[in-house]
């Protein structure tokens, strides 16, 4: 392997404009090691060498004519599958889209072509992003790169996996609630969940479109911000999506509160929580203010977080019925068909999480379930927007343990306890960020996690410098 | 935080939301549904007493006028490249069992 392999985007640009290498040879790389790591990794679920090599020589010619496109132009890069791609298959590790190729681009696609970066391929996930372990994926399973016996986190298990093993510059995920910073934290890479509306859903295959964000996995805190800036901004195809007026970052020393409730015996690891201790003493001694603050019930956030999710997920999911694109099953009348073909294509999890949000929906427990979920997602965004009135940043961990064995039995219940740090920041809309901070004694990464006020993401970046994270820090 | 199981949800319970949900569960699989289901139900019942009496939130979904495109017709996808995904197409349409007894 190339040593350069690992620079960061700034790195790259300044190799592309030395002549140190060029944007093919560059993708070709990462082919090559894509090619070397995928056996034990297992992060791709399409590879396109051809487009990849295509877009490379594209860039080449550009920087050769004196015209690149700026800061992301010749980086290879991938994408989950829940982004649509024009004439690249789109599946969401479903049976369902297994063959599904879409007419059309995601809108963050869109501008990324258009920032000229190479697209790689697509990166494997839970089934239409319902998981926290990449092992409900219909199409393979990915494993952690630091023990291929640990799961790589999910659901953007892949776009994890794939930064962290060296297998692009860097990757977009989607986060419900905490799909990119779980795995971040499980793979060692920094993960973005920027303010809910700061990039465009348009194009992107749903889950829960009221938590649904398209976010960043990167090696470091610039390539991050590089990345952003590009992605970030109204797209009038996406009525959800908002201007960007990014929060400037304040001169006086942070404000910085404690997550105190995460600190009671139980609640997480004890290694992940001496590492939140000992964040909060790295803020500290760079000259922060610490202070210590209480969520309202993070388990009740959670609930609340599955039923609403699970709701709007039964609905999101009636559109595959068979006729119009996606897996087709047989039916002598249109009911059997829609049932052979949801009934064959959609995996387990899937199935639970449709039946369960359409239980939460039916009759009177419309109100007293969904409708007191809504309001318990008032609270807790009324709760964090007051907090945020007093701080700058929310000190959390981003996961109550490191990556977990691949092929452990878990229930729902216990599925949905590896999104307990990460669901109020979901509920909220808030940006948060998932920071890498080293490795537990097995080898495993551990990670903690900052929020902050709605388009305030410089300043999640800006404070992993105050936490003593380099771009070396991420990643094998 | 305990979880107090919720033991009310049968099986006559999930074929009912099978129905509704135009969903097939094997039939050897439906006890473990059951049991499952009954456990996210149990994390659920965490929101009854939750001391709350806001609005439901919808805060994030909610679009301003001023959000939507202007009502102008724009050139789209042919009606070749809609159709190209579709499990079966008959003289431009999308073809679908019978609906329609006779």
């Amino acid at each position: 392997m190339h040593a350069w392999i690992n620079r960061s985007i700034k790195e790259h640009q300044a190799a592309f404009a030395a002549g140190e290498y060029t944007s093919r040879e560059l993708t070709s790389a990462f082919l090559k090691r894509i090619e070397e790591k995928e056996p034990s990794v297992g992060a791709y679920l399409t590879v396109d060498a051809e487009g990849a090599l295509r877009e490379a020589d594209a860039s080449d010619a550009r920087r050769r004519l004196g015209v690149p496109l700026g800061p992301l132009d010749g980086i290879p890069y991938a994408l989950k599958d829940t982004f649509c791609t024009v004439g690249l298959r789109t599946t969401c590790a479903s049976r369902m889209l297994e063959h599904y190729v879409p007419p059309y681009d995601a809108e963050a696609v869109s501008r990324l072509r258009r920032a000229g970066a190479v697209l790689l391929g697509k990166l494997n996930l839970d089934e239409f992003a319902m998981g926290s372990s990449t092992e409900h994926s219909a199409l393979g399973n990915t494993r952690n790169p630091y023990n291929s016996d640990c799961v790589a986190g999910g659901s953007s298990g892949g776009s994890a996996a794939a930064v962290a093993a060296g297998e692009c510059v860097f990757s977009l995920g989607t986060d419900t609630g905490g799909s990119i910073r779980q795995p971040a934290a499980f793979c060692g890479v920094m993960g973005l969940k920027p303010t809910y509306g700061a990039i465009s859903r348009y194009g992107v295959i749903a889950l829960a479109s009221s938590l649904d964000c398209v976010g960043i996995l990167s090696r470091c805190a610039e390539d991050g911000e590089i990345v952003l800036s590009v992605l970030a901004g109204k797209d009038e195809k996406d009525a959800t999506s908002r201007a960007y007026l990014p929060s400037s970052i304040p001169s006086r020393p942070l404000r910085v509160a404690l997550v105190a409730d995460f600190l009671r015996d139980g609640m997480i690891a004890e290694e992940i929580r001496a590492l939140l201790l000992e964040s909060a003493e790295r803020f500290r001694k760079k000259g922060a203010q610490v202070g210590e603050i209480s969520l309202p019930s993070p388990m009740r956030a959670l609930a609340a977080y599955s039923v609403l999710t699970a709701a709007e997920a039964a609905s999101e999911l009636g559109r595959y019925d068979g006729i119009r694109y996606g897996f087709a099953g047989a039916g002598e009348d249109l009911e059997n068909r829609y049932v052979s073909s949801r009934g064959e294509s959609f995996g387990r999890e899937v199935k639970r999480r449709i039946l369960f949000g359409t239980y939460v929906m039916t009759g009177s427990r419309r109100e007293e379930i969904y409708n007191q979920a809504r309001r318990v997602r008032g609270d807790v965004k009324a709760s964090m927007e007051k907090i945020l009135t007093e701080y700058d940043l929310i000190l959390a961990p981003a996961t109550p343990t490191v990556a977990f064995a691949a092929g452990a039995q878990r229930s729902p219940a216990e599925m949905y306890c590896s999104d307990l740090c990460t669901v109020c920041g979901s509920l909220a809309g808030l940006p948060s960020l998932s920071v890498p901070m080293g490795k537990n004694m097995e080898g495993l990464p551990m990670a903690v996690q900052l929020t902050a006020a709605p388009f305030s993401e410089s300043l999640l970046y800006h404070a992993t410098a105050l936490l003593e994270v380099s771009h070396e820090s991420s990643g094998i | 935080m305990m979880i107090e199981q919720n033991t009310e949800f049968s099986l006559s319970d999930l074929m009912d939301l099978e129905k509704v949900c135009r969903l097939s569960i094997p039939e050897e699989e439906r006890s473990e549904f059951v049991e499952s289901l009954r456990e996210m139900i149990s994390l659920a019942s965490l929101l009854k007493d939750a001391p709350t009496d806001r609005e439901p939130y919808s805060g994030n979904l909610e679009v301003r006028l001023s959000d939507l495109r202007v009502d102008q017709a724009e050139s789209s996808f042919s009606r070749d490249v809609l159709l190209s995904e579709a499990s079966d197409v008959t003289d431009g349409f999308f073809r679908v069992p019978r609906t329609v007894e006779d």
